[in-house]
């Protein structure tokens, strides 16, 4: 039996398996994890309660406004960008009646492509207010 | 994003599995909430029909006898004939016959987890394990390695003048080392799109069904289930195509 030469592409093999296996194997070993709070120091004075008060709701309305803002511009362009390509199905569609099966799926593509984009500002805003 | 209830909840083993999990493993890393195992439930699920489904129609195609005629109705089998016969009219204008078979089974078994995935959070009750982006994250993964695999097994180390841009000569470095870090950055960013683009997707439809539900109860969702359908369909489409350019940009030989 003639034995198979070693290539490059099998040593990528190896330390792939090796991060995969050991990943596991390192995380399902280790011991309970304790959730980690930092508490800070509890505002003493009246001043001190009030400021944090007030910074924690600036904090969410700057959230707010971001997160509206994220999916609001994601959505404006991305409509613009699919309400082009949408034109050029079917103006190509109108001219040439025929080929309008040839491009659909292409088209559908290019759709799930632009509209990817818009669903990256749609993650963000999920991630400023759940 | 708290962990929703889903049937998974009612196995009896979910409760002590959950909190044994949770012990281990903790907070998630993006969305900081304690970690849920229903995506795990809900993929192993898939996991399960799919080898079922494997099993069922290996035994009709390996008989050849038998194997050549199809079926009168729509089996099983005549469905996957079909499901291989619509991916390498896919891959082959995009890779040439030959390499459209080879892959045609890693293709496959993608697009067929990632459909009956997305189908899965169409049944009230269930969500789609592709809504988690542990899922997708790994299929992504899978894929973006398989894409350097392939490209070093066909070309060798001759794969790495693809990341060195078009001019290939001494004289030419500065222009190599900023064409190389372009195309590192534009190839990382590969796995993270397909990924969020797909997890993205299901979330963004599970999360509409449910508000519309709790606005509008029984009428309003119906269109948003429909739409859910051919959006479930049309990303596992664009996923498959996608990793299909991905490995054929990887495995064509530079041509000058």
């Amino acid at each position: 039996m003639k034995r198979p030469k070693i290539r490059i592409a099998h040593m990528l093999l190896v330390p792939f398996l090796v991060a995969t296996v050991g990943s596991a194997v390192f995380w399902y070993s280790m011991p309970a994890v304790s959730a980690e709070e930092s508490k800070m120091s509890e505002p003493t004075s009246d001043l001190e309660k009030s400021v944090a008060r007030l910074s924690k709701s600036l904090e969410a309305s700057g959230r707010s406004v971001a997160a509206a803002l994220a999916i609001g511009l994601a959505a404006f362009g991305g409509a613009l960008g699919q309400g082009i390509t949408a034109y050029a199905f079917l103006m190509g569609a109108s001219r040439n009646p025929g080929s309008m099966g040839k491009f659909f799926p292409n088209t559908i593509l290019i759709l799930a492509l632009i509209e990817s984009l818009v669903i990256y500002g749609l993650i963000i805003a999920f991630m400023l207010m759940p | 994003m708290p962990e929703n209830m889903t049937w998974w909840n009612f196995l009896p083993f979910y409760q002590a599995l959950l909190e044994w999990t949770r012990a281990k493993l903790g907070i998630t890393w993006i969305a900081k909430v304690p970690i849920g195992i229903g995506h795990t439930m809900g993929f192993l699920f898939v996991a399960l029909l799919v080898i079922l489904a494997g099993f069922a129609v290996h035994q009709r195609t390996r008989k050849t006898a038998s194997a050549l005629i199809p079926d009168g109705r729509m089996t099983l089998r005549n469905f996957f004939e079909l499901f291989s016969e619509i991916l390498l009219g896919l891959m082959e204008p995009i890779m040439g016959r030959p390499a459209a078979i080879y892959f045609l089974p890693l293709i496959g078994t993608v697009g067929t987890i990632i459909m009956i995935s997305n189908l899965l959070g169409l049944i009230p009750g269930f969500a789609p394990p592709t809504s988690n982006l542990n899922t997708t994250a790994s299929m992504a993964v899978v894929i973006f390695f398989l894409t350097h695999y392939y490209g070093l097994k066909t070309q060798g180390i001759k794969y790495f003048r693809h990341f060195l841009g078009p001019i290939i000569k001494w004289y030419a470095l500065p222009l190599m080392v900023f064409m190389f870090v372009i195309e590192v950055i534009s190839h990382l960013t590969r796995p993270v799109s397909l990924s969020v683009r797909l997890m993205g997707n299901m979330f963004a439809d599970h999360m509409l069904v449910a508000m519309f539900t709790l606005l509008a109860p029984l009428v309003v969702p119906i269109p948003l289930i429909a739409i859910g359908l051919l959006i479930c369909v049309i990303q596992a489409l664009v996923f498959c195509l996608l990793s299909v350019i991905y490995i054929s940009m990887a495995i064509a030989p530079e041509e000058h």
